[in-house]
């Protein structure tokens, strides 16, 4: 999988929590879960996110109940990465598994805002912004979270951790 | 002079130690999984066609759906008994032989001094009362049940040293929300809260699973209490497994230290919409109630239903109110038969359920708009208990039991 993202940004600010991504009822009810996705923050995001764009945040984004929906609706509204200024560890953790490319960068939303257009290695950390001509670097997981990251997520990885025993 | 999270990672890592930051395969000791985690692990695993690692370390409890309430509630509990028939899992609790999963994970011997625990289970901490690494992770136990093996990042651990004795009329349930509030989630989130001081020792099993339960409210990986003679006694009366429990050593290092002496500490609320809005109750006295709920893996301990029929006894329930009872497992359900808690909360108008997590996340006892609720519960984010436009404070059973006699939000101190 390719790990450089290049699409429009889509900024909110700090302490967006999983029930503002996405409201507990989406995860018994999955129907429309993308289309529904911040609309507590932006109405207009569900139907005007492109597929490919990437999400901005600031400090501890996806906390309050570590439930895996709110990630899985970043996924389903077309978002491709997030990068945020700090991540509640249980969202962080859900977005590896899910395969949702994350990146934690101190200052992004200085750096970033609504419609311009930003570049990232979600591999390296390597970011610019093409709109203001900002470069900065940001954190991305190592070790064998980068390894499920690069793979597209935890079942890939695990069939393909299960192939190597079955060899 | 590792901590006693450092030190259980490290034995369940199989290494000598391991340093906060550093990357980890470990090996968990117990799997737990409730009846609503089936979509996290059922559907991927017959998509894997894998066989699981070790399934005598899977536990299975059914809680969130107890009794079935609906078609698709009881095709979910069938799916389970055809699951755990399949793959050999053994432990599976029934309805009838359940509860909130990480309550009866301690009940049960499951959760043991110096192991590592994963659950699908958002409040998972509450098993660190025994001193159990217990953390709630998603999808991701598919990984421990089919490579037998998990990754984690060694977080750092914050000690929290508690002294002092709690007032008449206050619980530590409200010490719980005072110390969580008052550290943050700034400085929790991500990392091991470990409570340690004199307080520990003055305090049961109920308390502690209270306490270390809290600290999920501030983002924190799990909450820990080094083993005692207590923890020993209360475990080796639960289970004929071995364990070795592992202590934090004295010159161990934190990345951030707190001292609270709880003598001051008063009766408190969590006002909408966090559970960290924590005020005086002072501050809310007053405030107009249609439902009160005492039950949850927050509130809904056999200590608990002792501390709200303390204050019901011979009282009536206000007619505006109803009030719902569920403790958090069969096990409870039983002891608070044995000691006639039953009959003292029915007598003042208390609605008794199933053990079950239940009213809790608005399966049942659901608030229609602009009903307000005061609960022992562990959320109260728009809409957690029903309507978006329905508000639940949060507060401690002696709390939640004075408020339903009173009609509004009352200190049960003040009760006439």
């Amino acid at each position: 999988m390719s790990m450089i993202k290049e699409g429009q940004v889509w900024a909110f600010g700090h302490r967006i929590g999983i029930e503002t991504i996405s409201p507990l009822r989406y995860m018994f009810e999955p129907e429309g879960r993308g289309r529904h996705c911040l609309e507590q923050s932006d109405p207009t995001f569900g139907s005007r996110v492109q597929p490919g764009d990437l999400l901005v945040a600031g400090d501890l984004f996806g906390h309050g109940p570590g439930h895996d929906h709110a990630n899985l609706a970043i996924k389903e509204s077309g978002i491709v990465g997030v990068i945020a200024q700090s991540f509640a560890p249980q969202f962080f953790r859900h977005s590896i598994d899910h395969g949702l490319l994350v990146a934690e960068c101190g200052d992004i939303l200085d750096i970033a805002g609504t419609g311009d257009r930003l570049r990232i290695d979600f591999g390296t950390g390597a970011l610019i912004n093409l709109t203001r001509n900002i470069t900065a670097r940001a954190e991305v997981p190592k070790g064998l979270p980068a390894d499920i990251v690069a793979m597209g997520g935890l079942m890939p990885f695990i069939k393909a951790e299960l192939s190597k025993k079955r060899a | 002079m590792p901590t006693i999270a450092e030190k259980i990672l490290a034995r369940a890592a199989g290494l000598p130690s391991v340093r906060p930051g550093g990357y980890i395969k470990a090996r968990a000791d117990t799997i737990v999984i409730c009846d609503l985690g089936w979509q996290l692990v059922g559907p991927p695993i017959a998509e894997l066609n894998a066989k699981i690692v070790e399934p005598e370390r899977v536990i299975v409890a059914f809680d969130h759906k107890v009794p079935a309430e609906n078609k698709s509630a009881a095709e979910l509990h069938r799916t389970w008994r055809e699951f755990c028939r399949h793959h050999g899992i053994a432990r599976l609790h029934d309805v009838g032989d359940h509860g909130v999963s990480h309550v009866l994970s301690v009940e049960r011997g499951y959760a043991r001094p110096g192991t590592l625990q994963v659950n699908v289970d958002t409040h998972a901490n509450t098993c660190g009362a025994v001193g159990c690494f217990a953390v709630a992770l998603g999808m991701d136990l598919v990984s421990d049940m089919v490579l037998g093996w998990n990754w984690y990042r060694v977080p750092e651990s914050v000690r929290v040293h508690l002294s002092g004795m709690v007032r008449p009329g206050v619980m530590i349930r409200d010490v719980a929300q005072h110390v969580m509030s008052d550290i943050g989630d700034e400085v929790g989130a991500g990392r091991v809260i470990e409570f340690v001081g004199p307080l520990i020792a003055t305090m049961d099993l109920d308390e502690r699973m209270t306490l270390c339960n809290w600290s999920r409210k501030i983002e924190a990986v799990t909450g820990l209490i080094n083993p005692d003679d207590t923890t020993i006694r209360y475990v080796s009366s639960r289970t004929t497994e071995p364990f070795e429990p592992l202590c934090s050593d004295p010159d161990a290092r934190y990345a951030q230290e707190y001292a609270y002496d709880i003598s001051s500490v008063e009766p408190l609320v969590a006002a909408p919409p966090n559970p960290t809005n924590t005020k005086p109750l002072s501050q809310v006295a007053g405030t107009p109630i249609h439902q009160a709920f005492l039950g949850s893996c927050a509130g809904g301990r056999i200590s608990d239903l002792r501390a709200a029929a303390s204050v019901l006894r011979g009282r009536k329930i206000h007619p505006g109110v109803r009030m719902i009872a569920s403790p958090a497992s069969q096990e409870i359900w039983r002891q608070a038969e044995r000691e006639g808690l039953w009959s003292i909360l029915a007598e003042a108008g208390v609605l008794i359920t199933a053990s079950t997590c239940g009213a809790c996340y608005g399966g049942m006892g659901t608030l229609a708009d602009g009903e307000i609720c005061i609960s022992t519960s562990t959320e109260n984010f728009p809409g957690r208990m029903g309507s978006l436009q329905s508000q639940v404070y949060l507060a401690s059973p002696l709390t939640v039991a004075a408020s339903a006699i009173a009609g509004k939000l009352i200190d049960a101190r003040e009760l006439t």
